[in-house]
């Protein structure tokens, strides 16, 4: 996996991008609500069916357990989303 | 006819030698003992799937992630400050070295985040999460 440059920027519109969140507990969330993996492969499938160059942005709380962040990781490359990237929630 | 006997000598050990040596031999030990020590750090391997990409690079540096959140540079207690000094060095000398992020699947992710934004403070680019394949 590359790390991005600290400065790097990438303009994507607003309704290309799905934003996910995972909390202190490991659980996805989407719009407030708690989604399980399959609903997010199914939403990513159907994104990259309309836009192959969908964006896939994930905030994690900093507490979250590693083994989740890895699982969405792992989600992300075997739905082959191009532009993925993550990113910590400001302290709780 | 005369006898003669030859005075027969006593063989003693100079015990305050003794001591000497054995301060040397303790030295020593300790010396040895020292140069073998790696701290084994127990770590819980997130699990995936299927990995990524398997990487061999003979150049590694193993950064590693108890699930309180100490950090170790191959098996070795450190800080952040010695993570950022050890990248640095990297960044500089070797830089196609690659760096493995080894992590316990239950440690915090503030705590993995401390030593990604060193990573990416650095532009440190070549990096791997190491993970355990599901089976």
């Amino acid at each position: 996996m590359n790390l991005p440059a600290k400065d790097s920027t990438r303009i994507v519109a607003r309704e290309d991008i799905l934003r996910y969140e995972i909390d202190a507990s490991g659980r996805i969330v989407s719009g407030g609500s708690t989604v399980d993996a399959g609903t997010v492969e199914r939403a990513i499938r159907s994104g990259t069916a309309r836009n192959p160059n969908i964006a896939v942005a994930l905030a994690i709380s900093p507490h979250a357990p590693w083994q989740a962040v890895v699982s969405f990781v792992e989600l992300a490359q075997k739905l082959r989303v191009e532009s993925f990237s993550f990113k910590m929630q400001e302290a709780e | 006819m005369m006898k003669f006997s030859r005075p027969r000598r006593r063989f003693s050990v100079p015990m305050n030698a003794t001591s000497d040596v054995a301060f040397l031999l303790l030295i020593f030990i300790m010396l040895v003992a020292l140069i073998n020590y790696r701290k084994e750090v127990k770590i819980d391997y997130p699990e995936a799937a299927k990995a990524a990409s398997k990487v061999s690079d003979r150049k590694n540096l193993e950064l590693w992630m108890d699930k309180s959140g100490a950090v170790y540079i191959d098996g070795s207690p450190s800080t952040l400050a010695e993570v950022e000094n050890t990248i640095g060095e990297l960044y500089r000398n070797a830089p196609d070295t690659r760096i493995h992020v080894i992590a316990d699947r239950a440690t915090p992710f503030a705590r993995v985040n401390d030593v990604l934004a060193i990573l990416q403070l650095l532009e440190y680019r070549v990096v791997s999460f190491v993970v355990r394949d599901k089976t």
